[in-house]
């Protein structure tokens, strides 16, 4: 090919590229999309309609974009339930580690312009950064996605309640074996001993029964059991019942089992919530002695083993929640609101510089942008 | 072929021709790295000149830049990050381009690399800007438009950039 010849193309190829239009093929759009964090994606939504039907009803984009996300440190967020109008330090220090104090940003997360808030309380642990609400006034339950707030109503049929409950008692799953979102729901009825125990996998239209017998615990055991003090972590929910008692539910055997841990003298049995949110693995505190002091849960062999010394979490770091990092508008209502931080600077745990604040729990969740009408009910 | 090509001792060379007519000659161990060019040597098609219609020959500079760095046995990793850092700072039309043509090519890692890089590039970028690197006319009436926004307000706080590089 003669020099002078291909320059000639070379400039007149450019020159007619800039004049036409560049019309990317959507499979490249796909690709580039995975990588964007959901706000951006949330934004660009109204790029185009093309855009918006890739990011919110593409099941494979939404699938691609969460397992990306999943390895990427910056994605990762904590939630926190704080309660409010609550007079009393709850969330003690453990431990006489040198302890640095930072401050430490809030993100409120609620859901916008649906519903009054006041009217609302959460009634399912978190998972994956999807939460339940019941709110009293329609008294319909919602499937609530943290990073988009995108919220959904739950079938009507979980509403039938006695009179004066705080709301249906869920349990939210994920199970990895199937990818699909399970609801487990105690239903108590007046004058009967037992509750009934049925499950839904959300897709799907049916609830499935679960034999009581099947339970681990004593059934008074559920009085003091609310399902919002449920941790869930790989396909597993666990929580502690009345008097120290450990309970799970596996989403994907759909059983029930109890976690054998060894017992202090004093059966106590404290969750420690930040630093299972760190650590992704369930770690509590049995009874006060310093020998019990921080068991990890050994999910592969079901037992709980002393925690290996995580130079990270051996210091100490205590963050001040003052009460502007928590808005004026949420100090009004008396419930549980839900605040999102950064991982990475994470502290090991909480103080409240105001008592009108408590902690309830802290779980971790890795941005995603699943939109609720794929798990649709 | 393919067998043969594995052997230290011979080098099999391939011709690899741009969109511009220009052509280039890489070694075939290099230039399969892209899943195209391989399946076209695997079925025997590669005796004479490749023609890359989709491939203009500034593009392909780039590519086999990429495919080069990424083969040598002699780069090491360090070598091979600091490359792709400066491979992705280039403008976002020349990573487009570099983009579709990794597509085209069917190489993973400079896919990858080109997708990630652009939005990166786009992550704060407000729509009109990104309508306009990507050169979409919008298709929603300004209602439509405003029902989205308003569904994720948060999502257009802060500071946005307006910029088209």
């Amino acid at each position: 090919m003669e020099g002078t010849f291909s320059e000639f193309t070379i400039t007149t190829t450019k020159k007619r590229r800039m004049e036409e239009k560049r019309e990317f093929a959507s499979d490249m759009v796909f690709e580039i999309l995975t990588w964007l964090p959901a706000k951006s994606l949330m934004r660009f939504r109204c790029v185009s309609k093309a855009w918006n039907s890739l990011i919110r009803h593409e099941p494979d984009f939404v699938k691609l974009h969460n397992a990306r996300f999943q390895t990427r440190p910056l994605a990762s967020r904590l939630l926190f339930e704080i309660g409010t109008h609550y007079h009393e330090v709850v969330e003690s220090r453990t431990s006489n580690l040198p302890t640095q104090v930072e401050g430490f940003s809030l993100q409120l997360a609620r859901p916008r312009h649906y519903f009054d808030f006041d009217e609302v309380t959460i009634c399912s642990n978190p998972c994956n950064g999807l939460v339940c609400f019941y709110n009293h006034k329609d008294t319909l339950s919602y499937l609530y996605n943290v990073t988009t707030g995108e919220i959904k109503a739950l079938p009507s049929s979980l509403t039938r309640l006695p009179k004066g409950r705080r709301g249906p008692t869920l349990f939210l799953g994920f199970d990895p074996a199937t990818e699909r979102y399970k609801l487990l729901h105690f239903v108590f009825y007046e004058n009967e001993k037992k509750p009934m125990i049925k499950i839904l996998t959300l897709g799907t239209t049916s609830w499935r029964r679960i034999q009581q017998d099947e339970y681990p615990l004593p059934f008074n055991s559920f009085y003091s059991c609310y399902a919002h003090e449920g941790i869930f972590l790989n396909g597993v929910v666990y929580w502690i019942a009345f008097k120290s008692q450990f309970a799970y539910f596996n989403f994907t055997e759909e059983k029930f089992g109890t976690p054998s841990y060894p017992q202090g003298r004093s059966r106590t049995l404290v969750l420690n919530k930040m630093q299972t949110a760190l650590l992704g693995k369930l770690d509590i505190r049995c009874g006060f002695r310093p020998e019990n002091c921080n068991l990890v849960y050994d999910e592969v062999n079901k037992v709980f083993v002393k925690s290996k010394s995580n130079p990270d979490l051996d210091k100490e770091k205590v963050a001040l929640l003052a009460p502007k990092n928590v808005d004026d508008e949420t100090t009004l209502c008396g419930n549980i609101v839900l605040a999102t931080g950064s991982v990475n600077s994470a502290p090991t745990s909480l103080v409240f510089a105001d008592h009108h604040f408590r902690l309830y729990r802290v779980s971790s969740f890795v941005e995603n942008i699943i939109p609720l009408t794929f798990i649709d009910v | 072929m393919a067998e043969a090509s594995s052997s230290i001792t011979e080098k099999f060379f391939l011709t690899l021709k741009s969109s511009d007519g220009d052509e280039f000659v890489l070694e075939e161990s290099i230039a399969i790295q892209s899943i195209t060019i391989k399946n076209m040597v695997e079925d025997g098609c590669s005796s004479s000149v490749i023609p890359l219609s989709k491939v203009d020959t500034e593009t392909l500079i780039k590519v086999i830049e990429y495919m080069k760095m990424h083969s040598s046995t002699s780069s090491n990793e360090e070598e091979i990050e600091n490359f792709d850092k400066k491979f992705v700072s280039n403008s976002i039309n020349t990573i487009l381009n570099i983009l579709e043509a990794a597509n085209f090519l069917d190489i993973n890692n400079l896919l990858e690399l080109c997708a990630e890089a652009v939005a990166n590039r786009i992550k704060n970028k407000t729509p009109e800007a990104v309508r306009k690197i990507f050169n979409i006319t919008s298709d929603f009436t300004p209602e439509e438009e405003a029902e989205i926004r308003n569904e994720t307000p948060w999502a257009f706080e802060g500071n946005l950039d307006h910029s088209l590089d």
